[in-house]
C-alpha cells in the first residue's frame, strides 16, 4: 500500500479584514502592521471549518464526500465544550462517518489530527480521512497577542491516492509547560511572559518536533527544501528557520491574516506547496503542548496551487471592519439582546432539512420541494416523496435589505434563492447590498444563525459569489 | 335565500390607549355597534373575537371568552378567529356564515388587538426575532416580507417608488381627515423618500404604525334589519382563501414574488357571489390592505383594478384618490389608521359601509357610494379575505 498522504487541501478565510494600526491606534499602543482576518458575526470554528471542507472537495463535493469514512475536527476553540463538533461538521456535508473525534485543547490538534488520520489509513480502519482543523480565536482585548491573531479554517484529505504530498516521517514532543491556555467562561486565552514562552517554550519545541521527524524518516535537516511552522507567537518561525539553515519564513500569510491557530500550518503549505517542486521535502510543525512535525515530500497531484489561489483570492476580496463592529462581533461591546424560540425535538426532526440542506422530490409527478412536505404542491399526492441532496449552489431570485432584525452589522440581506428546481429562502451573508441583484450567482454556506435556547443553530446561508469565490 | 345585513357597527379611536386596556376597547367597540343597532347585548345569538396573537403584547385575546368575559356575553357561543392579518375579516365571514345558516338571528363580531402595551419592537417585530419556526425564514419581518416584491416588481415592470410615495401622500391626507386614524397629518413627498430605510425600498413612512383598536359589527338578515328600522348596508359576499404557509411561503417556486394568489382567489369568489363582472369600474370605494404602500400597488392588481404591471400606473394616476375614478383606502388605510391586526379587517368593513350610508367626513366622502370592497391579506400572502359590501339598493 502506498503511504498516506494530503490528497485535498482546503483553505477558509473570512471576508472582514482588519487593519493592525486602527486596532492599536483604538487602545492608544501605536504600533500594528498589515491586517488581521475577522470572522463575521455568524462564524465560528465549525463554520468556518465547514467552508474550508467545501473548498478541499472541490466543485463535486457529494463524490468526494461518499469516498471519505473518518471525519477529524480540530480546534483549539471549540463552539462547545460537551458535544461533538466533527459529527455536526460530517452531517453538514453528507459524509457518512464510521469513526468521527474532535482533536481540542491544544494548538498542534490540527497536525495531531493528521497524524492520526495517516495512521487509520495506513491501518485500514478508514479508507480516506477528512480532517477539519478551524479556529476564532480571542485574545485579551488590546493586546499585542490580539492583533497578530487571524481567523481561518483549513481542511484536507488524508488518503492513500495520487498525493498533493506523502507524508514520510512525522514526530512530536509533549510538554505540559503553561505557555497559552484557558478555562472554562474564560473569554479570551491567558499568555504567559512573552520572552519565556518564545525562547523557553515554542523554539525548541518546534525544533525538536523537526529533529524527530527527519529522524524518523532518516532524513538529514539539510535536505529539508523547507518548512512552515506555526507558533502563535511571531519570531519563532525565523527563530528555527534560522537555526536549521531553512530559507526564511514567508511573511505574507502574517501580513494578511495573522496566525490562525490550528489552522495555521495548512494554511501555510497551502502558501508554501506551489513554490515546490516534486519530490521536495516539506517539513509542517506546530506548536502547542509541545509540538507536533510531518515531513512531507511533494507530489506532483493535481491542484497544488488551488488552495494558495483560493487563499489570495479571498484575501484579496477581502472588506475592511471597522474596530467598533469587531468589537462588537467580538462580545467586547454588548449587542441587543435576542432569545429566538427553539426546540430541540423540532430541530431533530428537521436535521435532514437544516443541516444536510436536504428536500424532498415527488415521485409521481417529479416535482421538487424544499423544506420537504408529505403532499405534493403539483398533483396532490401523498406521502410519495424521495429526499433529494440540494446543490450548494444556486441564483437569487429577489432579496431585500432589512433593517430592522437585529444583527451585529447595520443591516441584513434576506433573499430567496434558486437552487436546482426548488428555491431557498434565507439570510444572505458575506456580501454588499450593492452585490445583490436577481440573477446573481450565490453559493450556500453554513454559518450559526442564532444562539436560542443557548444552543447553537446551524443553516445554509447565501453567498453571492463575486472574484473571491472563483479563484 | 335572505342577504346578511350589517346593522351595527363600532370601533375605538385607533391609536396609542396606554390608558385603556384590551378588555376596555372590546367592550367599547361591541357595546357602539349594538346600541348603533338598536339591541341590547341580550339580543346576540353568537359572537366572534378576531385577535391574531394572544398573550403576545398583552394580556388577553387567546380564546373566545376574551370576549365574552368583559361583555359578561355568557351562555351562548363565543368563539375566537385566528388568521394573521386577515383575522378580523375572517370573524366577520364567521358571524355571516351563521346568520345565513340560520342558527343565529343576531352575530356580534368583535376584533380588537392592543399592540402597545409593548414598545413597536417587542410587538409584531418581536414575534419574527423570537417566536416560530428556529431556523426556517429566520430573519424575515413584516416590511421583509415585501420588500422582495418591490425589487422583483422592480426587475420584471418598473421602479415602484414613485408610486409608493404617492400612495403614502394619498393614504396620510386620507387619514388627515378621519378622526379615528392613529396618524392625523399630512406627509410631504420629500418626507416619504427621506424617511429612514426599513427593508430594501420601504421606509419607515411606506410602513403602517404598531396600532392599539377595536371594532365590532352586528349582522343579521336583511328581513330583521328592515324590521330595526335603521340604516344598514348588505354584505353581499365575504370570503376568504388561504393559498401559502407562513414559514415557507417564500420558498415556493410558484411564486413569482409581484402578487399574491390569496387575493386573486378570495376577489373571484366574492365577485361571483356579489355579481360584479367589472371590478374596476363597478365597485365606487374600496379598503384594501396597505400594510406597506408598495401592498397597495400590488392590490390593484390582484383585485382587478389594474392590468398585471401597471398597479404603480393606477397609483400614479390620481384615479384612487380624492375625486378619482375608485377612491382607495379613504379611511387613511392602514397607513394612517395603523394596523391593530384582529380589529383592521372589522374596521376597513365598516370604512366600507360608512362610505355607502354617507357617514365620512367632508373631503373624504365618495359621491354617491353604492358599493365598495374591504380587503385584508393575512400573513406572507398565505391568506386573504374580500368582502363586498353594498347599498340595499344597489342589488337586485
Amino acid at each position: 500500500m502506498t503511504a498516506p498522504g494530503i490528497e485535498r487541501l482546503g483553505v477558509h478565510v473570512p471576508r472582514w479584514s482588519l487593519d493592525r494600526r486602527e486596532l492599536a491606534a483604538n487602545w492608544s499602543t501605536g504600533g500594528g502592521r498589515g491586517s488581521r482576518a475577522v470572522a463575521n458575526y455568524d462564524e465560528d470554528a465549525i463554520t468556518m471549518g465547514v467552508e474550508a471542507a467545501l473548498a478541499a472537495l472541490g466543485p463535486d463535493v457529494d463524490a468526494a464526500a461518499a469516498e471519505i469514512d473518518a471525519v477529524l475536527f480540530a480546534t483549539s476553540t471549540p463552539v462547545f465544550t460537551e458535544k461533538q463538533h466533527a459529527a455536526v461538521v460530517a452531517t453538514a456535508l453528507r459524509i457518512r462517518a464510521t469513526i468521527c473525534l474532535d482533536v481540542t485543547g491544544s494548538l498542534r490538534a490540527g497536525v495531531d489530527a493528521v497524524r492520526m488520520a495517516a495512521a487509520l489509513v495506513q491501518a485500514g480502519t478508514a479508507s480516506r480521512v477528512l480532517v477539519v482543523a478551524a479556529d476564532r480565536r480571542d485574545l485579551p482585548p488590546g493586546s499585542a497577542h490580539e492583533r497578530v491573531s487571524g481567523d481561518a479554517g483549513a481542511a484536507v484529505v488524508i488518503g492513500p491516492r495520487r498525493h498533493l504530498a506523502t507524508i514520510d516521517g512525522q514526530g512530536t514532543v509533549v510538554d505540559p509547560a503553561a505557555g497559552v491556555w484557558r478555562l472554562p467562561g474564560d473569554h479570551c486565552t491567558r499568555v504567559a511572559d512573552d520572552r519565556f514562552v518564545t525562547t523557553e517554550l515554542l523554539t525548541p519545541w518546534l525544533a525538536d518536533a523537526a529533529l524527530a521527524a527527519c529522524a524518523e524518516a532518516s532524513t538529514p535537516l539539510a535536505d529539508v527544501h523547507g518548512a512552515v511552522l506555526a507558533a502563535p507567537l511571531t519570531r519563532v518561525e525565523e527563530a528555527v528557520a534560522s537555526r536549521f539553515g531553512w530559507p526564511a519564513p514567508d511573511g505574507e500569510l502574517g501580513e494578511t491574516v495573522g496566525y490562525t491557530g490550528v489552522a495555521h500550518p495548512f494554511l501555510q503549505l497551502a502558501l508554501a506547496l506551489p513554490a515546490r517542486r516534486p519530490g521536495e521535502l516539506i517539513l509542517v510543525a506546530a506548536a502547542g503542548d509541545g509540538a507536533s512535525a510531518l515531513l512531507l515530500t511533494v507530489e506532483d497531484g493535481p491542484g497544488r496551487d488551488a488552495a494558495a489561489s483560493h487563499f489570495r483570492a479571498a484575501v484579496e476580496h477581502r472588506r475592511p471592519l471597522a474596530v467598533g463592529m469587531y468589537q462588537r462581533m467580538r462580545g467586547q461591546l454588548p449587542t441587543e439582546p435576542v432569545s429566538p424560540f427553539t426546540s430541540e425535538m423540532l430541530l431533530r426532526r428537521e436535521q435532514s432539512t437544516g443541516l444536510e440542506l436536504r428536500g424532498c422530490r415527488c415521485s409521481k409527478c417529479g416535482r421538487a420541494h424544499f423544506p420537504p412536505r408529505r403532499i405534493c404542491l403539483e398533483c396532490g399526492a401523498a406521502d410519495a416523496m424521495e429526499p433529494i441532496a440540494l446543490s450548494r449552489s444556486g441564483t437569487l431570485f429577489t432579496h431585500t435589505v432589512e433593517h430592522l432584525f437585529p444583527v451585529p452589522v447595520s443591516h441584513l440581506v434576506m433573499g430567496v434563492v434558486e437552487v436546482d428546481d426548488v428555491r431557498v429562502y434565507t439570510q444572505v451573508t458575506d456580501s454588499d447590498p450593492d452585490d445583490c441583484a436577481p440573477g446573481r450567482p450565490v453559493v450556500l454556506v453554513l454559518r450559526r444563525l442564532h444562539d436560542g435556547g443557548h444552543l447553537p443553530h446551524y443553516f445554509w446561508k447565501a453567498k453571492v459569489v463575486t472574484g473571491a469565490d472563483t479563484p | 335565500m335572505s342577504r346578511i345585513a350589517i346593522v351595527g357597527m363600532g370601533k375605538t379611536a385607533f391609536g396609542e390607549h396606554f390608558a385603556r386596556s384590551y378588555a376596555d376597547l372590546v367592550i367599547d367597540a361591541a357595546l357602539d355597534a349594538v346600541a348603533g343597532a338598536g339591541i341590547g347585548l341580550d339580543d346576540i345569538d353568537a359572537a366572534w373575537l378576531g385577535t391574531a396573537f394572544s398573550y403576545t403584547y398583552s394580556e388577553e385575546g387567546n380564546a373566545g371568552t376574551a370576549l365574552a368575559e368583559p361583555l359578561a356575553l355568557w351562555g351562548r357561543p363565543v368563539t375566537r378567529v385566528a388568521n394573521y392579518c386577515a383575522t378580523g375579516m375572517d370573524a366577520v365571514r364567521h358571524g355571516a356564515m351563521a346568520i345565513r345558516a340560520g342558527d343565529a338571528e343576531f352575530a356580534l363580531v368583535v376584533g380588537a388587538e392592543k399592540m402597545r402595551d409593548v414598545a413597536p419592537r417587542a410587538s409584531l417585530l418581536g414575534q419574527h426575532i423570537e417566536r416560530g419556526h428556529p431556523v426556517i425564514a429566520k430573519g424575515r419581518t413584516a416590511p421583509g416580507i415585501f420588500g422582495p416584491i418591490a425589487t422583483r416588481y422592480a426587475y420584471e415592470f418598473a421602479s415602484p417608488r414613485e408610486a409608493m410615495t404617492a400612495i403614502a401622500v394619498k393614504n396620510h391626507h386620507y387619514g388627515s381627515l378621519n378622526p379615528n386614524a392613529h396618524y392625523r397629518s399630512e406627509v410631504s413627498a420629500a418626507q416619504v423618500e427621506k424617511a429612514p430605510p426599513v427593508s430594501g425600498m420601504i421606509g419607515v413612512l411606506d410602513c403602517c404604525p404598531t396600532t392599539d383598536g377595536a371594532a365590532s359589527v352586528v349582522l343579521t338578515t336583511e328581513e330583521r334589519a328592515r324590521e330595526l328600522g335603521v340604516e344598514y348596508t348588505v354584505l353581499a359576499a365575504c370570503e376568504l382563501a388561504a393559498t401559502q404557509g407562513y414559514f415557507t411561503a417564500q420558498f415556493d417556486t410558484r411564486n413569482d414574488f409581484l402578487g399574491f394568489d390569496a387575493t386573486r382567489a378570495a376577489a373571484a369568489t366574492a365577485y361571483r357571489k356579489a355579481g360584479v363582472t367589472d371590478p374596476a369600474t363597478e365597485l365606487d370605494v374600496v379598503e384594501c390592505h396597505d400594510c406597506f404602500t408598495v401592498t397597495e400597488i400590488i392590490n390593484y392588481e390582484d383585485l382587478g383594478l389594474a392590468e398585471r404591471g401597471t398597479g404603480y400606473q393606477l397609483a400614479l394616476s390620481g384615479e384612487t384618490g380624492p375625486g378619482g375614478r375608485i377612491p382607495v383606502n379613504t379611511s387613511g388605510g392602514l397607513q394612517s389608521c395603523g394596523h391593530p391586526i384582529g380589529a383592521s379587517g372589522v374596521r376597513m368593513v365598516i370604512d366600507v359601509a360608512e362610505q355607502l350610508l354617507g357617514r365620512c367626513e367632508p373631503g373624504r366622502q365618495v359621491a354617491q357610494a353604492e358599493l365598495g370592497l374591504a380587503h385584508a391579506l393575512g400573513g406572507p400572502g398565505s391568506v386573504a379575505s374580500v368582502a363586498i359590501v353594498a347599498r340595499p339598493e344597489r342589488l337586485t
